[in-house]
């Protein structure tokens, strides 16, 4: 008797034992079912090669380096110390006109940096190229923190973030100009006596550049679009003369305007 | 007999192989001595703060924040921490008008007292910056503050060994922007008050823990006389808006436009908490008011001119007594 309560109770145990184990195994994913429509086939005849981005930084019709001495329109003459911007949500225009979005690239330019990658895209025809200065919103307010190091949104050093209001400076541009009426004045230790800063952020202000009329082809080799940024074009309608600072913010909000305005004429394709 | 002993083994060798293998799933790697999450203590009546899923406290953690929180290498020069201004003894503020960073360099702000930190959501006066984490960098690369580069910070703890180890004990990574701000936030959240005299006189419905003065001011508080309650309501004694109180016609730091950009935000700023509030004075963003009696005065009075002032704001009426007994109450709200 004694015997079988405990056949019968082990039995019952291992049942327990097993239900519950097998519930645990149904918590694995279940398998993706194979919709009833049919699926369009991976075509493998359609090739992609890697598209890259060459950018010229350029005022005067020469390289825009540290050292050189350029001239606005208006015969300012001005100094660089630091040019740096955000290049995003960069979209290729397909021969149909439609658009083929580059995801997740972020480019931070500096004149340093010749060559940026894009990655791989299908081989064919394109009309152009179209992109944002700065960055898109969603990753302007999303935490700066988390990127590691080396991605461009991470933070930089020296910073290219604003940490008191969190988000991206889209484009620095800093140095030093002549403010001189007669553009008399001096170089001391290479530099001119005014300093210039454009800080140009927030979302407002994140501008956008077409050349969907700068048709292109991708082949059988490595593609690389040189993009040409002319300085000269950021200087339309401002005086570098009194027109130098801006936090993109306060009184400095309407110059700020003026440059998003002038950055897309900035960029063409060579 | 040995048939049943030959069941009852069978048995819990069953039970333990069914249990070895959950385990085995759950725990992919041996956990650092330390590293097991906790829960922050909260005392009674507060909630519990929402905190990140990749961030839990844990007892490694929470040192290593503590020890950053307080070591001046997060500023250019070395001479100042986050504890120079938010002071451990003294409710996390230093009861400053304004606070010095380094080279004696005087901030634009007055200090606020990081108690229950865990519980805001946007930070500063002006409210720019959406996250704990993201908060921590502020300070660092702020002029006036610390006066550093983040990128640099991060430089200087990786050739530290002692904190390459307590990192990698914490975080199981090195020390990075996202470790860094993570054990800063970390530390930040445990720093949760509630225990004060009007909590005890909550808590535990006993009336004798207020004077009848403190009562008296407990009432003005939140009836329609005094009027604070509309402002300063909750657990935590405010409703996380932004407000323009009307202490100046013109302000020369634009508060929440600074941010913005509207000028519909000119002179809002952050309504703090009042938690501690009569041991950390001086008042308002700028510390303008050094004493509660001065802030008793300006809202009776109504406050000045400005077109983005909270309609809230309106002569009071207040006796002298009523004033007095609100001041009273505003110390049963400091933790012991």
């Amino acid at each position: 008797m004694k015997n079988t309560i405990f056949k019968s109770l082990f039995i019952a145990a291992i049942a327990i034992v097993f239900v519950s184990c097998k519930k645990k195994k149904e918590e694995m994913p279940t398998p993706i079912l194979i919709p009833a429509t049919p699926i369009v086939p991976i075509d493998t005849t359609i090739k992609t090669q890697m598209l890259s981005l060459s950018i010229a930084n350029m005022a005067n019709g020469k390289p825009a380096d540290f050292s050189s001495i350029f001239t606005t329109s208006t015969g300012v003459r001005y100094k660089i110390e630091s040019l740096r911007y955000y290049i995003s949500n960069i979209r290729l225009v397909k021969a149909d006109g439609s658009e083929l979005p580059i995801k997740d690239k972020y480019l931070l330019v500096n004149p340093a940096m010749v060559n940026y990658p894009l990655g791989a895209v299908p081989v064919g025809d394109y009309k152009g190229i179209k992109f944002g200065v700065g960055v898109d919103s969603a990753a302007n307010h999303a935490d700066n923190t988390k990127y590691p190091t080396t991605h461009p949104l991470a933070m930089q050093s020296p910073s290219i973030y604003w940490s008191w209001k969190s988000g991206y400076i889209f484009m620095m541009f800093e140095g030093n100009c002549d403010t001189t009426d007669t553009q008399t004045d001096v170089l001391t230790y290479n530099q001119f006596s005014k300093s210039f800063f454009y800080h140009i952020g927030m979302d407002m202000l994140y501008s956008q550049v077409d050349l969907s009329t700068s048709a292109f082809s991708v082949g059988n080799v490595p593609k690389e679009i040189k993009l040409e940024a002319n300085l000269d074009n950021f200087f339309t309608n401002i005086d570098l003369k009194k027109e130098n600072m801006t936090h993109s913010m306060g009184a400095g909000a309407p110059l700020a305007m003026k440059a998003k305005g002038n950055i897309p004429t900035m960029f063409s394709i060579k | 007999m040995f048939k049943q002993n030959i069941y009852w083994l069978l048995l819990i060798a069953l039970l333990c192989s069914c249990r070895r293998e959950i385990e085995k799933s759950e725990v992919e790697k041996p956990m650092q001595t330390g590293n097991e999450p906790m829960i922050y203590a909260v005392p009674k009546g507060m909630p519990y703060p929402e905190v990140p899923n990749d961030n839990l406290p844990t007892k490694n953690r929470i040192a290593l924040g503590k020890q950053l929180f307080f070591d001046p290498i997060l500023s250019r020069d070395s001479t100042i921490s986050c504890g120079s201004c938010h002071l451990e003894n003294n409710f996390f503020q230093d009861n400053m008008r304004l606070s010095a960073g380094i080279q004696q360099r005087l901030g634009q702000r007055n200090t606020p007292s990081i108690v229950n930190i865990a519980y805001i959501q946007e930070f500063f006066w002006d409210g720019g910056v959406a996250s704990l984490d993201q908060q921590i960098l502020a300070p660092i690369e702020n002029p006036l503050e610390m006066d550093f580069d983040i990128v640099k910070v991060v430089e200087r703890l990786q050739r530290n060994p002692v904190y390459v180890d307590k990192f990698k004990q914490a975080y199981d990574k090195e020390p990075s922007v996202y470790t860094l701000t993570r054990a800063i936030s970390c530390f930040e959240r445990s720093l949760i008050g509630g225990k004060s005299r009007y909590d005890r006189f909550l808590q535990n419905k006993d009336t004798s823990a207020l004077t009848a003065s403190e009562l008296h001011g407990e009432q003005l508080f939140f009836n329609e006389k005094g009027d604070c309650f509309h402002c300063h309501t909750g657990f935590n004694f405010t409703d996380n808006s932004f407000r323009n109180n009307g202490i100046y016609e013109v302000y020369a730091d634009s508060g929440r436009a600074h941010i913005t950009g509207f000028s519909l935000d000119v002179g809002r700023f952050r309504v703090p908490s009042l938690r501690n509030v009569a041991k950390t004075a001086p008042y308002m963003h700028d510390g303008s008011f050094a004493s509660l009696e001065q802030v008793i005065d300006h809202y009776n009075s109504g406050g000045k001119k400005h077109p983005n002032k909270s309609s809230l704001l309106r002569p009071l009426g207040l006796s002298e007594q009523d004033k007095q007994d609100l001041i009273n109450f505003l110390g049963s709200l400091s933790d012991d």
